[in-house]
């Protein structure tokens, strides 16, 4: 189980990099984050939504409404050029911390 | 029975009540919730279930809503409420506003409220007149199965081949035949009127019919006495209406008394029914039972059981459920199989009850009925005056923007959304809306006599009571609303900040609007079009009130012999003298029509014609008197004479168009027969219009010594009317008595068969009397309102030396090149619909340039005086008063 505080930590960057790939729309975010991480990152819309609202408001996300159905509507998110450089940052920091963890974690050589 | 659609309304309900979840949010939660759904029933969930699991959380709502708090107050430094939809106290907040503007504004709102009361007034009085005439036989029960039925023949005859008249036999052998019929009845009528007494109380009476039993049920007339269903089954026996009953028998019971018909025959009364309303095809006070004709007529009777005399009027109630055109098909095969060789080019048809009113004017019809295009032409008024109205309220509304663009910029700061600043106008303008109503329908309510004669249209006042009028007042005040409120409410909200700093002044703002222009040139388009329309309504009626005998109008009694008024028949020519020998009488011709309408036709055929079939020819039956009297004149041949004997039985004079329709140089001389009658021609009199002037003259033939239908026309002195007809009236009395005495004056007959169009003439004029006024109440405001705004540049240029004429100039130019564009579409507008109107009269008056000049003048006078009076004050004002507290 991963923990709260990793989970909010990590959401940006997974929406950035899942939105890299093209445009897309909540639900779908979410079921392929959770299809990814082979389930054990499932996230709440009520954590999502409100989450994507603020990157828009950052200005790392773009929305518009489509109509999928008649008289239904979907929201769909694309990254902006703002949004790409904030993924490449994030990107350069979590390489950074993976690298470290990677070396940290690395077994000892054995003295025998 | 669960709904997934309902329970997630339900669902969007609840969320959007959330202050902290804007209508974005809640949509895309929706979206998430529908996917989640669908995924579940893919797994095999049903609908409930799946709805459960997504959205049944109990405490998503408030967790969502505080995520979106926590991230909006970060972004914004305050928390994110929208504002609620219901706000009273704003409401009452907007009431103040408007109730204090109304007190510091006096003028401006005294204007507008006038302006709309005026129009809802007269919109409102259109709206009962339309209704009135709609409502014309539908408060029969039966009213949707009643038909009557129509006869169309292979001839025209008063401009139409179809008749309403049919067979005696047709009404008893369509019931016994057709199980469709739930009842039939015959209607026979005594076009001549009737006299009839009780003891001393004679009266001459025309609404006098003879029915069948079932006309009572087939028409659901209630009795207040007598037997409904045995009332009307012997002979000489009549029910009367409530009305009747009291004329004839004030302190009595009607039932059971004995009423003398035409001093010949005693009728008994069999019952009272209750008054028909005045909104039906044909009025009837007393109902004879249909068998009374046979002891009537005594040997005559025999046409009653002729298929080829068609006198009567069939009227038959289908059952509920019948379908007419089918039944009309039947019928037809029917009627056609039993009726003589001589009928096989007759067809029959259904008239539906509640279309006779509206449906036009047929030879045989009870009474005159209405049209259709008037309700059309009242229709069109009343959207006008609407909309000059409307225009009225938009115009001063918007032109006053200057003096609250302060108050809607100042509510936009302290976050007015444009809903909401749309919902303050709209609320201001429907309770000014509703305070002008209030007005206009106590004006109603109180004047609704003076309004009648006013408007000329037939005003009722139970009609308010009935559900349609008030759904048309409702949704006059709504349309009202509607058009008045958006445009202003629209134009004012859509105005940003800075394009108001941008213009400079507020006043730059509000002189730059067009639309306002366009508004004051489609009222004074409006009115100007009403203008023409009136002239040239009145110049149309008066030319066919006087294309005859409108010489001797106001001259002319007429009198009508009753069929059975034997005495009168016998001595006539006595009391033709008698009547001469009155200093105050100048003739008295006798006729078997008055020369204003001839309703009677037949074939008449002549020596040397080459047609096979002859033409249908009018014809009248007069004196030599008549010619003289209405100032015909003979133009070939000669009039009756005594000095001929064969005159009275052979001679026959005819008009102008039948010696044209018959194709002869010289007429005179030759021989000539109206069906079996066979005679010479003596003369030829030159053509006059002896049928409404709707219709072209048609042939005509007159033959002397009228003897079975009699009236008398006496030219009198105009200056003693009332005395000469006391002794005519004395003189009637000692050689009929027992026959009431009742007289008419012939342009009074004149008048009756041209109402419409007069009635049209009054309230055209009285409608566009309102629009003009309207247009120049919205032009008086508008004037005000300029020059108030204009009052410093008034002074200043004063003060400078400009004289008095150079400011009115400046500032009414504007004003009058409105009108001239007004008048530019308007007149040529007009010109187009009166031609097409005038069309439709036979004879007619020539659309006149006057009139347009007329019209131009008077719009461009009444400006003048409406806004230079204004103008003029405010230039001739002492410019110390206007700049003194600069």
């Amino acid at each position: 189980m991963i923990s709260k505080a990793l989970i909010a930590a990590s959401t940006k960057p997974i929406i950035l990099s899942v939105l890299l790939a093209g445009e897309d729309y909540g639900y779908h975010i979410i079921q392929r984050v959770k299809q990814i991480s082979g389930g054990s990152l499932a996230w709440s819309d009520r954590m999502l939504y409100p989450v994507l609202r603020r990157m828009e408001e950052e200005a790392l996300l773009l929305s518009r409404w489509v109509m999928f159905e008649e008289g239904k509507m979907r929201r769909y998110y694309r990254i902006t050029e703002k949004g790409r450089q904030e993924l490449d940052r994030e990107r350069r920091q979590w390489r950074s911390v993976v690298q470290a963890l990677s070396t940290l974690w690395k077994p000892l050589p054995s003295l025998d | 029975m669960f709904n997934l659609e309902s329970e997630l309304k339900k669902w969007r309900k609840n969320m959007r009540r959330n202050p902290h979840l804007t209508e974005g949010d809640v949509a895309e939660q929706e979206s998430h919730i529908r996917d989640e759904i669908r995924k579940l029933i893919d797994q095999g969930l049903d609908e409930k279930a799946s709805f459960e699991m997504a959205a049944g959380d109990p405490d998503f709502e408030d967790a969502l809503a505080g995520e979106y708090q926590k991230i909006r107050q970060r972004a914004h430094g305050r928390p994110f409420r929208h504002p609620s939809r219901f706000l009273p106290a704003l409401g009452w907040n907007y009431f103040k506003v408007a109730a204090r503007r109304f007190r510091r504004q006096k003028r401006y709102s005294i204007i507008n409220i006038a302006g709309l009361s005026t129009g809802i007034l007269c919109s409102l009085s259109l709206v009962i007149a339309i209704q009135y005439e709609l409502s014309y036989d539908r408060h029969y029960a039966n009213a949707r199965d009643i038909y009557r039925v129509i006869t169309q023949w292979p001839q025209e005859f008063m401009n139409s081949n179809k008749i309403t008249w049919t067979s005696a036999l047709m009404a008893p052998a369509l019931k016994a035949q057709f199980s469709e019929v739930a009842g039939a009845s015959r209607v026979a009528e005594k076009s001549e009127g009737i006299s009839l007494a009780y003891g001393d109380r004679a009266f001459f009476e025309k609404m006098f019919y003879f029915v069948d039993p079932d006309f009572l049920s087939v028409f659901s007339i209630r009795l207040l006495q007598g037997q409904k269903e045995t009332a009307l089954n012997n002979p000489l026996s009549v029910v009367i209406s409530e009305e009747m009953a009291g004329k004839y028998f004030p302190a009595e019971d009607p039932l059971g008394k004995i009423l003398r018909y035409n001093n010949t025959h005693d009728f008994l009364v069999s019952g009272v029914f209750r008054n028909v309303p005045t909104n039906t095809h044909f009025r009837y006070d007393f109902l004879a039972s249909f068998p009374s004709l046979f002891v009537l007529e005594g040997e005559n009777a025999v046409y009653v059981n002729q298929w080829t005399s068609l006198n009567y009027q069939t009227y038959i109630q289908l059952r509920t459920g019948a379908d007419p055109s089918a039944f009309e098909k039947i019928m037809g095969t029917y009627l056609l199989k039993n009726t003589p060789e001589s009928m096989k080019d007759y067809r029959y048809f259904l008239q539906p009850l509640t279309k006779i009113h509206l449906g036009g004017n047929l030879p045989g019809d009870l009474s005159q009925n209405g049209q259709m295009k008037y309700v059309y032409i009242y229709s069109g008024i009343a959207l006008l005056i609407i909309l000059i109205t409307c225009f009225n309220y938009i115009n001063l509304s918007t032109a006053r923007f200057s003096a609250r663009a302060a108050e809607i910029q100042i509510r936009k700061v302290v976050g007015a959304q444009r809903r909401q600043l749309i919902q303050q106008f709209v609320g201001e303008t429907l309770l000014t809306t509703v305070i002008a109503f209030i007005i206009a329908f106590l004006v109603i309510l109180f004047a609704s006599s003076y309004l009648n004669k006013m408007t000329g249209a037939d005003f009722n006042l139970s009609l308010l009571k009935e559900f349609p009028v008030w759904i048309g007042a409702i949704s006059l005040v709504c349309l009202i609303c509607m058009i008045s409120a958006y445009y202003p409410a629209l134009y004012m909200t859509s105005l940003r900040l800075p394009r108001f700093m941008k213009s400079g002044t507020i006043e730059g703002l509000a002189q730059r609007r067009t639309s306002g222009k366009i508004f004051v040139v489609a009222q004074f388009a409006i009115s100007t079009a009403l203008v023409v329309s009136t002239l040239t309504i009145h110049r149309q009626v008066g030319y066919i009130m006087n294309i005859n005998f409108g010489q001797l109008k106001g001259t002319v009694v007429t009198l009508r012999v009753s069929h059975d008024n034997e005495n009168m028949k016998k001595g006539i020519d006595v009391f033709k003298q008698e009547l001469l020998k009155d200093p105050a009488v100048e003739r008295v011709a006798v006729s078997s029509w008055l020369p204003t309408n001839i309703r009677s036709g037949n074939n008449a055929v002549w020596a040397g014609m080459k047609e096979t079939k002859g033409i249908l020819f009018h014809n009248l039956k007069a004196d030599r008197d008549f010619f003289d009297l209405f100032s015909l004149s003979i133009v070939q041949g000669r009039n009756f004479s005594n000095d001929f004997a064969s005159d009275s039985t052979q001679a026959y004079i005819v008009n102008e168009t039948a010696v044209r329709a018959m194709g002869l140089k010289d007429p005179v001389g030759r021989r000539f027969a109206v069906g079996n009658d066979i005679g010479v021609i003596i003369g030829v009199v030159k053509d006059f219009h002896f049928v409404p002037v709707h219709q072209r003259i048609k042939p005509l033939a007159i033959r002397s010594n009228p003897k079975d239908q009699l009236y008398l026309s006496i030219k009198i002195h105009p200056r003693t009317i009332d005395h000469t007809i006391q002794v005519i009236e004395e003189k009637w009395k000692k050689i009929s008595p027992g026959f009431a005495f009742s007289y008419a004056f012939l342009d009074d007959d004149v008048a009756a068969l041209y109402r419409s169009e007069t009635r049209l003439g009054i309230s055209v004029s009285f409608f566009t009397g309102m629009a003009l006024f309207l247009a120049h109440l919205g032009l008086f405001g508008l004037t005000m309102f300029s020059v108030e705004r204009r009052v410093k540049e008034i002074g200043i240029r004063k003060v400078c030396g400009a004289g008095i004429s150079p400011i009115i100039i400046l500032i009414s130019k504007d004003f009058f090149m409105w009108i001239l564009a007004a008048n530019f579409i308007s007149l040529p507008a007009a010109y187009i619909v009166l031609t097409r109107w005038l069309q439709g009269f036979a004879y007619r008056t020539q659309m006149d340039i006057g009139i347009f000049v007329l019209s131009f003048v008077l719009s461009f006078a009444l400006a003048v005086l409406t806004v230079g009076s204004r103008v003029y004050k405010a230039a001739s004002a002492n410019p110390v008063d206007s700049l003194r507290y600069e």
